[in-house]
């Protein structure tokens, strides 16, 4: 009797913690296109802003907004930025994120960290005639961006009377792959 | 200056137990180790644990891109029928089988854990994520192990052999899946 006791002691403290989930996080996401004079896309803006857990733990990290920020964007450089710019679904090249910046917002009664830089092409694209996609995935799968709205993808002056933006909501994504499909599809 | 952090200690310590290819070899490997456990026990629990580390260390700066899970499977599988096989133990290949498995197994796990990276608490989470899954791929194996050992005389043993072949349908059973999923 003793011994099954044991067992099932055993057993229940294998199986009682497999209760607890892996964690992730949510960002709200805003992409802005930037263009050059000759009409070709140079960068894209982004403007993210972390969930309530999320922002709660590295404003807890005890970093100043400035130490916090310069140690996001050294982690991104390693993790491709968590963006994958697609054109007619093949990978544009990108530059070093140099220009970022992070920030303290309230949202309602949610103290948050909204975080925004600009990732610059290698070279500037026309993307006239093509379709844009912007990916984010995260390889630790923690992560997921949405950007839930086409508000959210900011098309600016150049290309607003070009292109048409679209989202598409990707029904059971697992954790860490793109959660929306976002596509920019622009005329000649 | 690093810190301990729950969240991510958790998170590393219950990785093993959420990943079905992690969860079924440790289960494997824990039943074979206890019902060998006159061969050597504690020797073989050491050489799995180092080579945990080295599995992590590798990951960390050398990343081998195999097909892990697949591998992971397949041991499980072997590690199984090895158990349903109830081999004795005074064999010389099964003395030279079970340390070179244990090895293998740690190894191989170490190298398919990666660590949560949350960016901007890289290190904090990192770390904690490592021990807690260097913790939680222990117990597990040493835990199953004890519970092997409590059972392998029981009936003969039956119920290890049973269990092995329970591992070894799930080992089947996923690795199935996992190759009409990659057709």
């Amino acid at each position: 009797m003793k011994k099954i006791t044991l067992l099932l002691a055993l057993w229940s403290l294998l199986f009682a913690s497999l209760a607890y989930a892996h964690f992730h996080y949510n960002i709200t996401a805003t992409a802005t296109l930037q263009a050059n004079n000759k009409k070709q896309l140079t960068a894209v803006g982004m403007e993210w802003v972390y969930g309530q857990e999320v922002s709660g733990m590295m404003l807890k990290s005890g970093q100043s907004i400035n130490a916090l920020a310069n140690g996001i964007m050294t982690d991104l450089v390693k993790l491709d930025y968590f963006t994958q710019l697609e054109l007619n679904g093949k990978r544009i090249a990108i530059k070093q994120v140099t220009d970022y910046k992070l920030v303290k917002i309230k949202q309602g009664n949610q103290n948050l960290l909204k975080l925004s830089f600009l990732l610059p092409l290698q070279s500037p694209l026309f993307i006239q005639g093509n379709t844009l996609a912007i990916v984010h995935t995260d390889p630790g799968a923690s992560a997921s961006i949405f950007y839930h709205h086409t508000n959210n993808i900011i098309l600016g002056n150049t290309f607003k009377s070009l292109c048409q933006s679209n989202i598409q909501a990707i029904k059971g994504f697992e954790a860490g792959e793109a959660p929306e499909l976002v596509r920019i599809s622009c005329n000649q | 200056m690093l810190e301990f952090s729950l969240t991510w200690f958790l998170e590393g310590f219950l990785h093993p137990l959420e990943t079905p290819s992690h969860l079924i070899l440790l289960v494997a490997l824990g039943v074979l180790l206890g019902q060998h456990a006159s061969a050597h026990f504690i020797r073989n629990i050491l050489l799995f644990c180092v080579a945990v580390i080295t599995g992590f260390t590798i990951n960390n700066y050398f990343p081998l891109r195999w097909n892990n899970e697949l591998i992971l499977l397949f041991l499980a599988l072997f590690v199984s029928l090895l158990t349903i096989l109830r081999l004795n133990y005074r064999l010389l290949w099964v003395q030279f089988m079970i340390p070179l498995l244990s090895i293998a197994c740690g190894f191989m796990l170490g190298l398919d854990s990666s660590p949560i990276v949350i960016p901007g608490l890289g290190a904090d989470t990192f770390y904690n994520w490592l021990l807690g899954a260097t913790i939680g791929i222990y117990s597990a194996v040493i835990l199953i192990a004890v519970i092997s050992l409590l059972l392998r005389d029981l009936f003969q043993g039956i119920i290890l052999r049973v269990l092995g072949s329970w591992i070894s349908t799930s080992s089947l059973f996923v690795l199935t899946l996992l190759m009409v999923k990659g057709n």
